[in-house]
This record gives structure tokens, C-alpha cells and sequence, in this order.
């Protein structure tokens, strides 16, 4: 009599093993629009925007995996840090719940403020010592432009996304998303405001899954 | 006999009556539109500012707003980024230096529509005053700006019509015009208020209504219904006329579209003549030749009495002769007469098409004109507040970091760069004086170090070839290579502007990144600055045109006038200015100045040395300006006493003994020259310094009781320079 109850749980217990143990991966790449800005030898890039399309410039693709998934407790707090009158990391992509702070690393002001409907917020203006440093929680998913209102110039993206899987691909458009979960999912990659990709998965636990957007 | 006298005086008469007529109304006529024209120049002038203005208060956070999809922010975001821009505030309370001097401000949704302000003290209108919201909606959303105008309903039930401009509002996210800024200002006066201050009187023609506060409800009635009369082809062209009386006395009427081509309706402006002080002169001459007439008569008879007594026998057949030679002398007179005023009714005709021809070309040379000077006003405002950008960086940085108050050479430095900006932006706002009024001719050109000068500029361009470029990822080195150069002579601000401009210029010429060598050297009687840059190089055709004014290869960001201000100053210098540019490899522009020579430079150095110590009232009414001339007075050793305002520096200058007097010209109470001429009543020959804000404006021959005058700002050395030249004893003619 107690055996058929105990196989299932051991069946359970063996399942989220193999789901814990044997990584899912999805790598592959994107193709990414052409790049308007002189090659740069340094890895900086910048949010750019035109013809009504915000992007990255050279272009990065977020590539993330679409699905229910349950919200950890507790995330990981993200910085988008200012130095050199630029964010130093434009494009941000971040689960949604995340607190973002925002250092600055230079030695004049810095204000930022968002009027997009994924988050509205205005930080005031703070220099490199304000403590606490300044932050905000993203709660909804969206995209979230960031101004600076001394540094006209200054533009920041945050990509709110409503799952724990996402990567930011490097300029070529290359990607490897890790530790998955098995099933049936989306995915999803943003390349620009107004272009994202999306292709249906099927993961198997273990697997290493190649995928290109074209 | 009688009768020729007669009837020659009589045609004589008539004929200076009209001309004296005919040259009346012409030249009130030709009076009329010169001051019309003045005065729409003015009003042009004065646009092309505000809309310029206008375009760079919607490049803000309130663009951010329409961009990120937050219309409902616009209003709220506009609080902060616009009170600058208004004249009344909360309460009502007038700023006098508002930038615009706006009165209210809305915003239009992507329909023209007019978005509603979130409660009634957004959006800034006069208490108690109201419009319809509705005159300022528009069928869709502009490319350009516009202008229109709105009746507004004052509280006391009074009306005022104020003018608004449109800017449109461009989203590059939505790669589109998604809103508009409308902004309602007072409308610029034209002519005088009431008709009895000047002799224009000004109204407004809008949407069938006349608006013209300063006549009678008659008075206006009749012109409304005068101008609801008239075919639209009048209406289009400038129209004049010969309008009924008003009040009694004959006008001219003018009318002009003012906004010619808007989405608002179209607003005429009216201005109306009074021809009553010609009309007046008139009568007067009128009187005058009648009179003359009738006392050439009165010889003319007695005359004509005394021969034809003399000689009537033999004469009486003449005369009937005669009398038929008068009668047909009459009617070709007659005749003459009905020529003449064709071809003078002809020739007006004629004159008046070339005006107009003259009007249209001058008008289109004048709109291209209007155009640079609104980039052009707006360009000196954005140097300006780059000047300001150190000062109150480093300001800051002093009153924040409690440590840099400590490190005194840090301070020094920081100082030192503070002063350096603060005085470049008095010499952007001496350009701006310079902009509208011809060169006085009083240039003071001192001896420039070339080397200090390249080092001053690397500092102060440092913020845009290093901070700014790598915020966009390019890598822009200076290189300086100076060697020993005997000062050159010059005026240091102006050059220092000649080599910002240049660095500007080849940052600008450097999208990729690259290095920027500047080189002094000398050669036999100059000094050479070179500035190569490793960018684009230049076409033979920029080549060419890259000095002339408001030729730019930056499109919008560019106001053209970098180069040729650049020209402009090495000109006066007596410099010379080269340039080589090869496509691709890079620009290099050389510039020579002529040494300075050291006799001249030893004079100035010993007229600025301190004097011996002195004993001085100060008097200003500005705390801030006292405490500055107290604490560089006593500097040089003098002692010093100061008082807030007139009165109570005669009360002091009275009680104490003194070698000197600086006091400010404009206080309240008793101003700075009432004070003086009341000390030089007292010790005649008490020196007299005063500080004026218009030094330039002022003559001082017109206030006696003065020795020096001088022009706020006042420097340390300029100070020095003054009370020396107050001490000298002035030359006895
Ligand atoms: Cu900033």
C-alpha cells in the first residue's frame, strides 16, 4: 500500500532533478539592422533614434524566452550607472519586480527622470555621494526611455520583461541563453522599438537548441 | 487792363493753392507709411526672435513628454520648464527682465485641439481674465509655426487682443509633428495708445470685429463698416485711403494682413492718420497766399489805375484785343492745367508701382535678413549660457564639497576659471551691444600671450572635444606645441573666442575622432597661431565660401557665424588669416597677429599701479557691488566708508573728511549725480567717481559735477584707472 503512493513523489523529485541538473540552452543569432555609426574600437554603443525607431547604435538584440514563470522573492538589484555624461550601460533588460539603482559615477549632477507609461519617475537631481543611492522598482513590463534633464543628449532604455530568462546579444547579433526550463515557450527578441522577433520553442530538458532569427 | 491783372492774380492763386495742397498730402502720405513701415520692421524683428525662442523652449522635458507618450505630463512639466518664459506669475506679480514676456500658454493635441490645463493656475493667464479656447484650436497641426490672435475678456470687462504663436512640436519617436506650444503674448503697440500721442492710432481687424480702444464706439463703427465693405483684392494688398472724418477730422486708413498665410484666421492691422496738424498748416498757408493774392491785387489795380489813365485813349482798342487774348489765354491755361494733372495723376501711378516693386524685393531681402538675426540672437543667448555653464559648475562644486574650500590651490584654479568664463560672457553680451550699435572705435588691445591664450582655450573647450565626444564614443586628443612668442596685441577675449571657435570647428570636422594640433610660432613682426585638425578636410568650395557669414555645413545645429566672427576679429586685429584643407586628411587654419610694442604696454602698467592711500565714501544701493569695491579698495590700502544711498552718503561725506567719492549713478532717493553736484557745492574740488550700468549711453559733459565715469562692471585695474585719472588734476582750458 505505500508504494504507490511513494513512486510519484520519487517520479517528482527525479523530474525537478533532471531539470536542475542538465542545462537547457538555446544559442544562436540574430540578424541585427546595419550599423550606421563608424566601426568603434571600444565596446560603447549608444540609444539612438530614427525615423521614430529607438534602438541601439551599434544594434544589440534582447533575446528572452516568453512564459509563465513565478516571481522570485527576491531579485537581484541592477544599476544603471552615469559616467562620462552617458549611461554606461544604454540598454538594460530586467525582470519585472527588479530594482534598478542609478550612480552616478561623474562629478557633476546628473537628473533622470522617465515620462514613458511602463514607469514614470523623476530622481531630482543627485551627484556622485547621494546615499541611499537613487533607485526605482520596475514593476510592469515595457520599455522604459530614460532622459537626463541636465544632459539633453543623455538616453537610457530599460527592457522590463515579465520572465527570469533574457540576454542582451553582442553586437554581431550572437546570443546563448542558459539554464532553461523544459516545454513549450516563445521566443522573443527585441531588436528595436518597433521590431521584436518571435519564434515558438520546444525544450528539451538537457538540450543545447540552435536558433537563428533571421 | 484791370481785367488781366485780375485774372493773372486770380489764376496764379489757384494754381499755388493746389500745390501747396498737392505737397501736403503727399508728404503726409509719404510720413504715414515711413512710420508704418518702421514699425512693422519692428514688429518683424521682434517675431523672428519669439519664434525662435519659442523652438527652444519645446526642446525640453515638454518634448520628452509628447515623445514618451505623456500627454498628461505636458502641463505639469511646462510649469517648471516655462515660468522663465512668463511675464505674470502667481498673484499677478510682473517680472520685468521675463525672457518672452508671455502671458499664457496651451498646448494642442495631435488633432489641433487644444488639450485642457489639469486645473486653472497651469497654463498662466491673469487672473480673473478669460478667452474661448476654442480660437486657438487649428484643423490639424502645423509644420511651421504660426501666428494668430485671441480676444481675451479682462476681469474689469475691459477686452485686449493678444497675439499667439504656434510651434509645433516634433516627435522622433513617432517621426512626426504630434503637438503644438501655443504661447499668447501682449501684442507690440503699435503707433501711440490714444490718438493724441502721435498721430497713428493702431487697432486690430479680426473675424469681422474692429478692435481699437483708443476711439469712440462711433468712431469705430463707422470704419468697421468701411472695411466690411471692401473687395477682398484690397484686403490682400496693403490698402490705403482717404477715410470719412472721424471725430471731425479727415484720416488716412492703412490696412495690413499680419499674419498673411496662418492656419488662424486672418488679422488685419489697421492704422489710422490723423491729417489734423496738415490740415491745420493748411488753412494756415491757405490764409497766407489769399492774403498775398489780395495785396498783388491791390498794386495791381492801383497800377493799372494810374496807366490806363495815362494811356486810355490810344489803348481802348487794344484792350478789346486783349480782353479776347485773356479769354482764349484762359482756356488754354485751362486746358494746360487739365494735362498737367494727368500726367502728374500718371505719374503717381507709376511711383507707386515702383514702390511696391520696391517693397517686395526689400521685403524678401528683409525676411532672409530676419531670419539670421533670429539664429543670430539666439546663438549669442546659447554662447552665453555656455559661458555660464563653469561658473556655476564650479560654484557649485566650491559650495558642495566641503573639502575643496580647504585645498586653496584647488580653489584658485577653480576661481581662476570662474573669472575666465564670467568675463567671456561680458564680452558675448559687449558682442550683442555691438550687434546693434556701430563700433565706437575704442578697442582696448593690451599685449596676449599666445601660449596662456592656447592653454585658457584647451580648458574651456575641454567640456565638448573630451566629455562630450566620448559620451559618443569617439577619442578627440589636443595636442599643444608652443614655443617662445613675444605677446601679440590684442584684446585676449576676443582672441580667446578666435580659438574656441576654431577648436569647435575642427571637433566638429572630427565625427570619428582624431587629433587636434594647435601650434604658436613667431615669424619676423607676428606671432602665427595654427589649429590642424585630423577630420574631413574641406571641398574647395567650402573652402572658398567657409568665411562668409551664415555659411554652415551643419545644417540646423550650425548658425554660420563661427568662421566668419572668427574673420571678422583677426581683421581687426590687423591679422591675417590662411587656410589649407586637403579632403579626407584634415584643415589646418593659421592665423598672424602683429607683435605688440612694449612702450605702450609700460604706460598702462604704471596708471594701474595702486595709488597712495586714500580716504573714500562708496556709495551703491546694491550690497553685493559695495562689499566687492570695499574689499578691493582696501586691498590697495585705502580706507574706506561706505553708505546705501544718497542721502545718507552727503550725510556721511558731510561728518567725515574724505579724498574721494565712488557712488553708483541710479539709487533710490536721491540719485548718484543729485548727491555729487550737492558735495561739489559743498568742496568743489572733491574727486568724483560715477558707476553707471549705461556707461556707454551717457555723456559726461552733461553732468559737470562729475570727474570720472565709469561703466559697471567695474575690474579691479579699471578701478585703479579711475580714481587715478580722478586724482590727476584736470587739464584747465
Ligand atoms: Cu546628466
Amino acid at each position: 500500500m505505500r508504494l504507490p503512493l511513494f513512486l510519484p513523489i520519487v517520479c517528482v523529485l527525479l523530474l525537478i532533478r533532471t531539470t536542475c541538473l542538465a542545462d537547457t540552452v538555446i544559442e544562436g543569432h540574430v540578424t541585427l539592422p546595419k550599423s550606421h555609426a563608424a566601426p568603434v574600437m571600444n565596446k560603447r554603443y549608444e540609444i539612438v533614434t530614427k525615423n521614430g525607431v529607438v534602438a541601439t547604435d551599434p544594434p544589440r538584440a534582447v533575446v528572452y524566452l516568453e512564459g509563465k514563470f513565478s516571481k522570485p522573492a527576491n531579485l537581484p538589484v541592477q544599476q544603471m550607472a552615469q559616467k562620462n555624461l552617458a549611461f554606461v550601460t544604454p540598454l538594460l533588460a530586467v525582470q519585472a519586480g527588479t530594482k534598478v539603482e542609478f550612480p552616478n559615477l561623474d562629478d557633476t549632477f546628473h537628473n533622470i527622470f522617465s515620462y514613458s507609461p511602463a514607469k514614470r519617475f523623476d530622481l531630482g537631481r543627485y551627484r556622485s555621494d547621494e546615499r541611499p543611492i537613487p533607485s526605482q522598482v520596475f514593476d510592469v513590463a515595457g520599455l522604459v526611455t530614460l532622459h537626463c534633464d541636465i544632459h539633453e543628449h543623455m538616453r537610457g532604455l530599460i527592457l522590463v520583461l515579465d520572465t527570469p530568462h533574457f540576454t542582451t546579444s553582442d553586437t554581431e547579433g550572437h546570443y546563448r541563453l542558459t539554464g532553461l526550463p523544459a516545454g513549450h515557450y516563445t521566443l522573443k527578441a527585441w531588436v528595436d522599438s518597433k521590431t521584436t522577433k518571435e519564434q515558438p520553442v520546444d525544450l528539451k530538458s538537457g538540450g543545447t537548441l540552435h536558433l537563428d532569427f533571421p | 487792363m484791370m481785367i488781366i491783372v485780375v485774372s493773372i492774380t486770380g489764376v496764379a492763386l489757384i494754381i499755388a493753392q493746389r500745390n501747396v495742397a498737392e505737397n501736403f498730402e503727399r508728404n503726409t502720405r509719404a510720413d504715414f507709411q515711413s512710420q508704418i513701415a518702421a514699425e512693422h520692421a519692428a514688429r518683424d524683428v521682434r517675431l523672428a526672435v519669439l519664434t525662435e525662442r519659442c523652438r527652444q523652449l519645446v526642446e525640453s522635458r515638454i518634448r520628452a513628454a509628447f515623445e514618451d507618450d505623456a500627454p498628461d505630463l505636458v502641463y505639469r512639466t511646462a510649469q517648471t520648464e516655462l515660468p522663465d518664459a512668463l511675464a505674470t506669475r502667481e498673484g499677478g506679480a510682473e517680472t520685468p527682465g521675463a525672457v518672452l514676456n508671455a502671458k499664457f500658454y496651451r498646448f494642442l493635441d495631435e488633432k489641433g485641439a487644444v488639450i485642457p490645463p489639469p486645473a486653472e493656475d497651469f497654463g498662466a493667464l491673469e487672473r480673473g481674465d478669460k478667452f474661448d479656447e476654442r480660437d486657438l484650436a487649428l484643423r490639424g497641426l502645423p509644420e511651421d509655426h504660426q501666428v494668430g490672435f485671441v480676444v481675451v475678456h479682462k476681469a474689469d470687462g475691459g477686452e485686449a487682443v493678444d497675439e499667439v504663436i504656434v510651434t509645433p512640436i516634433f516627435s522622433r519617436n513617432a517621426n512626426a509633428v504630434v503637438a503644438a506650444l501655443v504661447i499668447g503674448f501682449k501684442p507690440i503697440a503699435l503707433g501711440g495708445d490714444t490718438p493724441a500721442h502721435g498721430r497713428i492710432t493702431a487697432g486690430l481687424w479680426l473675424n469681422g470685429r474692429l478692435h481699437m480702444p483708443a476711439l469712440s464706439p462711433a468712431a469705430v463703427d463707422k470704419i468697421a463698416s468701411r472695411l466690411d465693405g471692401l473687395p477682398p483684392h484690397l484686403l490682400a494688398s496693403g490698402f490705403t485711403s482717404l477715410s470719412e472724418d472721424i471725430d471731425g477730422v479727415p484720416h488716412l486708413l492703412f490696412l495690413k494682413q499680419t499674419n498673411p498665410g496662418s492656419h488662424y484666421p486672418p488679422a488685419y492691422e489697421v492704422s489710422l492718420y490723423s491729417q489734423a496738424d496738415a490740415l491745420a498748416r493748411q488753412r494756415e498757408l491757405r490764409w497766407e497766399i489769399v492774403g498775398i493774392g489780395f495785396l498783388v491785387l491791390l498794386a495791381g489795380l492801383g497800377l493799372s489805375h494810374i496807366l490806363s489813365s495815362r494811356l486810355s485813349a490810344p489803348v481802348e482798342t487794344l484792350e478789346v484785343v486783349s480782353a479776347e487774348n485773356v479769354v482764349q489765354r484762359e482756356r488754354a491755361e485751362a486746358a494746360l492745367e487739365v494735362t498737367n494733372e494727368e500726367l502728374h495723376a500718371r505719374n503717381a501711378e507709376l511711383q507707386k508701382a515702383l514702390a511696391d516693386l520696391e517693397a517686395a524685393q526689400q521685403h524678401v531681402i528683409q525676411q532672409e535678413r530676419l531670419r539670421a538675426l533670429g539664429q543670430m540672437a539666439s546663438g549669442i543667448a546659447h554662447d552665453f549660457n555656455n559661458a555660464l555653464v563653469p561658473i556655476l559648475g564650479f560654484c557649485e562644486l566650491l559650495q558642495l564639497s566641503p573639502n575643496a574650500l580647504q585645498d586653496r590651490k584647488k580653489c584658485l584654479s577653480y576661481l581662476e576659471t570662474i573669472q575666465t568664463a564670467a568675463k567671456d560672457a561680458a564680452s558675448v553680451v559687449s558682442r550683442l551691444r555691438e550687434f546693434y550699435r556701430a563700433n565706437t572705435g575704442e578697442e582696448e588691445f593690451g599685449p596676449v600671450q599666445l601660449s596662456r591664450l592656447v592653454n585658457q582655450a584647451i580648458k574651456l573647450t575641454q567640456p565638448r572635444w573630451k566629455d562630450q565626444a566620448q559620451a559618443n564614443g569617439v577619442t578627440i586628443s589636443i595636442v599643444p606645441q608652443l614655443s617662445d612668442v613675444p605677446p601679440v596685441r590684442g584684446e585676449e577675449s576676443a582672441l580667446r573666442e578666435v580659438l574656441t571657435n576654431l577648436i569647435f570647428n575642427a571637433v566638429d570636422a572630427m565625427p570619428a575622432g582624431g587629433t587636434i594640433t594647435i601650434r604658436t610660432r613667431r615669424e619676423s613682426d607676428c606671432g602665427v597661431l595654427e589649429v590642424a585638425d585630423s577630420g574631413t578636410g574641406m571641398t574647395e568650395e567650402v573652402r572658398q565660401r567657409c568665411l562668409e557669414p551664415f555659411f554652415t555645413t551643419k545644417g540646423e545645429r550650425g548658425t554660420g557665424l563661427g568662421l566668419s566672427m572668427v574673420f571678422g576679429i583677426v581683421q581687426r586685429h590687423g591679422g591675417q588669416i590662411d587656410l589649407r584643407s586637403e579632403l579626407g586628411r584634415g584643415t589646418t587654419f593659421l592665423i598672424s597677429l602683429p607683435f605688440f610694442r612694449e612702450e605702450k604696454f609700460a604706460v598702462v602698467a604704471a596708471k594701474t599701479a595702486p595709488t597712495k592711500s586714500l580716504r573714500i565714501l562708496v556709495v551703491d544701493d546694491e550690497a553685493p557691488v559695495r562689499t566687492l569695491l570695499a574689499a578691493a579698495l582696501r586691498e590697495d590700502g585705502h580706507e574706506v566708508e561706505l553708505a546705501e544711498q544718497g542721502v545718507d552718503g552727503l550725510r556721511r561725506f558731510l561728518a567725515g573728511k574724505f579724498d574721494l567719492v565712488i557712488t553708483d549713478k541710479a539709487m533710490p532717493g536721491m540719485s548718484g549725480d543729485q548727491m555729487a553736484t550737492a558735495i561739489k557745492q559743498v568742496s568743489p574740488h572733491m574727486p568724483i567717481v560715477l558707476l553707471t550700468g549705461f556707461g556707454q549711453f551717457l555723456d559726461k559733459e552733461k553732468i559737470p559735477s562729475i570727474d570720472v565715469l565709469v561703466a559697471k562692471p567695474i575690474g579691479v585695474v579699471a578701478l585703479r584707472e579711475a580714481i587715478s585719472q580722478a586724482l590727476s588734476p584736470a587739464p584747465v582750458a
